[in-house]
């Protein structure tokens, strides 16, 4: 007998039942621990690289939220902010992208953009919202990377990625610029400034601008730069006029340039350029090369030199050759007397002698000997009849005793100078004035007045009734003159009173533009009293008749009556009136205009 | 052919398993086989036994799953873009932000689904896989009921996971606010995931084979 019994269970062997004793679920916590390892080294690799900033003030700034941007792509996170050391500065750390920092060195700068109102608009409006943020800028050059950087103030003027020419230009003050305001060619904005600084010693100013290119292709060492702050008013003949640029240097001022002469030098650089407060003086200082050998001369003058300073013109034929350096007084011994003579230092241009741009001193100084030889010696002169300015004038006097150029014990030329032909007045509006009081117009008028008076007496008297009837022609023509004298009387006053007019007109005009219109009515005068003049003569010539014939008449009645005694008067009046007349006339024909110019 | 006694002597420890009595249950279908046995004879499954290897899947997912906890935490969960702003913030901080804005219930749950939950199972797989070795100061039947804890509570930990995704597709708004998961985000879910299998790996019934040991 059988029991059921249960199947004998089938017994397969297991499929790889040979395999480890590990389970291959051990490979994911490998797998997670290689990847977050992996994870972890890249963001560590990746990590920028931690650079520290220093400013001065670091206001709106805050760890994780400013960001450092380049060209407005941010490239980095400030990650803390902190006081140095001392306290001075508050340090701003700041990771940056690690591709970047190569590039971050020397010339890295970086400063904090805020929202800023000024002159020229608005900038970093964008900030008022989005709080700072840190601007960075550097060249494309890697360079010797650096971590720790000095902040700006402000946004620097040059941008190293753009293209341009920084310059320098050193003015007497930094009155009228300040920041920003713009560098104008023609009109056209072509770089910026900033804000003027002092140069270390103190004396000076320096102002540092950029000119973008392709602008600054056009600055050559012959390019000259002016100040064009501001406002100018002028008061001319043609009213009031209001001048400036634009309103933006109006306010900010600015600086505008020309290149009036080819052939300068492309500049590099830094390259420092003179200021000027004006067009006009740029243009004037055009012909100088401030780099350029100067010829440095003595003249030593005996008289005063009131009105002589430092920059005053050496003049040579009316043209400014070089401009006086120093003025000063020095002792010394004439025999037994200590005279005080005043030295002035000249400094001559020689490219302006036309010795062309690369002669030296010593071509100036060679050619100044052998003019001396001839001649040319150091004068004195007024610069112009409005002012008391004084020139120096290298005049040639053919006459002059022989004299050549000394030495001095300072090795500087000593040029021989004649006495100056200025008064001190000469050429004055002043003297102007004076010369016309100088004419002898007061005695000529007070004798006319003279003449009339006694003519009047002597036609009125009594006695003079009963003068036989041939001296009664010699009345009637006494009586005839006497209008015509009071005429020509008034007429002189009031010729002399336009020309005294105009003299003050002078005098008060001081230096405008408005001196042609001056000299054009002056000579108007001159002629007016020239043409006054022209009666004189006759009236002289019919006096003198008179005259004559008076002596004549009289010479009949030998008598020492009062009529007679009258008749002289007037004979001896008569005379003098005559005289003065043709003092004057002579006088004013001569020349009129010299009763303006003195010359 | 064998004999295999089975003897029920009441309840507590004079219970003895089946694998005390020498034989094995089909998973499947229930069939009780000789130890023995490789597969089913009714089913055809293969036949389980409990030999150390799901502890040892228990160790590794546990392990992977603390392993990718740690950038879970320190990477960003969210970044968040708006006009003005651009911030990151990773689980912990994100819950010290809500702390701060007063959104403290929402704080509460952040805080318990991301950073309680995932830990407190790191220790109680842990402890359970442990205890297996040296009787821990819980009862079996206590450790039973952690294990079932775990289990169910495994998967409100995504909570977070959840949120990010939400908050990752409707918030694009361009450039005036966007929100994007961070690296955290994913090693997070992968955290969860791991520790949920971890869980799952764990046979209970090993629970009950320690110290009962056939001796």
């Amino acid at each position: 007998m059988t029991t059921p019994s249960p199947a004998d269970p089938v017994v397969r062997p297991v499929k790889g039942a040979a395999r480890s004793r590990l389970s291959v679920v051990w490979l994911v916590p490998v797998l997670a621990l290689a990847i977050s390892l992996g994870i972890a080294w890249q963001s560590y690799a990746d990590r920028g690289v931690l650079i520290e900033i220093a400013f001065p003030s670091a206001s709106g700034v805050a760890a994780d939220k400013t960001e450092l941007k380049y060209r407005d792509v941010t490239v980095g996170m400030v990650e803390d902010v902190r006081f140095s050391d001392d306290l001075s500065e508050v340090v701003v750390a700041v990771r940056i992208d690690k591709a970047l920092a190569p590039y971050l060195d020397q010339d890295a700068q970086f400063w904090v953009v805020r929202p800023e109102v000024s002159a020229q608009g608005i900038s970093g409006l964008n900030t008022v919202l989005s709080g700072v943020y840190i601007q960075g800028q550097w060249d494309s050059d890697a360079g010797a990377a650096r971590t720790e950087f000095a902040g700006l103030d402000r946004a620097p003027l040059a941008d190293p990625s753009r293209a341009g020419t920084l310059i320098e230009l050193s003015a007497r003050d930094g009155n009228s610029i300040i920041a920003g305001a713009p560098i104008l060619y023609k009109g056209i904005p072509v770089g910026k400034v900033e804000a003027p600084e002092l140069t270390e010693t103190g004396e000076a100013v320096v102002i540092r601008g950029f000119i973008n290119a392709p602008h600054d292709r056009i600055v050559t060492t012959n390019t000259r730069f002016w100040d064009i702050s501001g406002v100018s008013v002028s008061l001319g003949p043609g009213g009031v006029s209001l001048d400036f640029s634009s309103v933006a240097s109006l306010v900010q001022g600015g600086i505008s340039f020309d290149t009036l002469v080819a052939g300068g030098e492309s500049i590099e650089p830094g390259h420092r350029f003179p200021l000027y407060s004006d067009q006009a003086a740029a243009r004037a200082s055009l012909l100088d090369d401030p780099t350029g050998e100067r010829l440095k001369l003595l003249a030593v003058f005996d008289g005063t030199v009131g009105g002589l300073s430092e920059g005053s013109v050496v003049r040579f034929r009316g043209l400014p050759v070089g401009e006086v350096e120093s003025v000063a007084m020095i002792a010394s011994d004439i025999g037994a007397r200590k005279v005080v003579r005043l030295h002035a230092t000249l400094a001559i241009n020689p490219g302006r002698l036309g010795l062309g741009e690369e002669a030296g001193s010593e071509a100036a100084l060679a050619l100044l000997t052998s003019y001396v030889a001839q001649g040319l010696r150091v004068r004195l002169a007024t610069a112009s009849i409005l002012s008391s300015d004084l020139v120096v004038d290298l005049v040639e006097l053919p006459d002059a005793d022989a004299a050549e150029i000394a030495t001095t014990e300072g090795g500087v030329p000593q040029l021989p100078t004649v006495e100056a032909d200025v008064g001190d007045l000469n050429a004055s509006a002043e003297g102007v004035f004076k010369r016309i009081n100088n004419l002898p117009v007061e005695e000529l008028l007070a004798s006319i007045q003279g003449l009339i008076t006694s003519a009047n007496t002597l036609l009125a008297a009594e006695d003079t009734r009963d003068i036989a009837p041939n001296i009664n022609a010699t009345m009637v023509e006494l009586r005839t003159l006497t209008p015509e004298l009071t005429k020509t009387l008034a007429e002189t006053e009031a010729t002399l009173r336009e020309v005294r007019l105009i003299a003050e007109d002078l005098r008060e005009a001081g230096v405008t533009d408005n001196i042609n219109n001056v000299f054009t009515s002056a000579s108007a005068a001159a002629d007016a009293v020239e043409a006054a003049a022209g009666e004189l003569p006759k009236l002289t010539t019919r006096l003198n008749t008179l005259a004559t014939r008076t002596e004549a008449v009289l010479k009949a009645y030998d008598d020492k009556s009062r009529l007679i005694t009258g008749a002289l008067t007037t004979l001896r009046n008569i005379s003098e009136a005559a005289d003065a007349m043709r003092t004057l006339a002579r006088t004013i024909q001569r020349d009129p205009s010299s009763l303006v110019t003195g010359r | 052919m064998s004999v295999h006694h089975m003897e029920i002597t009441g309840p507590g420890d004079s219970l003895i398993t089946a694998r005390q009595a020498g034989l094995l249950a089909c998973d499947r279908c229930g069939r009780v086989h000789d130890a023995a046995a490789l597969a089913c004879a009714r089913c055809g499954a293969r036949l389980e036994r409990r030999d150390g290897r799901s502890l040892q899947q228990v160790w590794a997912w546990l392990l992977a799953g603390i392993v990718v906890y740690i950038p879970a935490n320190i990477y960003p969960m969210l970044r968040t873009s708006t006009l003005l702003d651009q911030s990151e913030s990773t689980i912990v901080g994100g819950a010290i932000d809500l702390f701060h804005h007063g959104a403290y219930g929402v704080a509460l749950i952040v805080f318990v689904a991301s950073i309680v939950i995932p830990i407190g199972k790191f220790i109680a797989i842990g402890y359970l896989a442990l205890s297996l070795r040296r009787a821990g100061f819980l009862s079996a039947h206590s450790r039973h009921r952690l294990y079932e804890v775990v289990e169910f509570i495994g998967r409100w930990s995504m909570i977070d996971v959840f949120v990010v995704a939400i908050l990752s597709a409707l918030v694009q708004l361009g450039s005036v606010a966007t929100i994007n998961p961070g690296i955290a985000a994913v090693s997070f879910a992968l955290s969860v995931a791991f520790t949920m299998l971890a869980a799952q790996s764990f046979d209970p019934k090993l629970i009950w084979d320690a110290g009962r040991e056939p001796s």
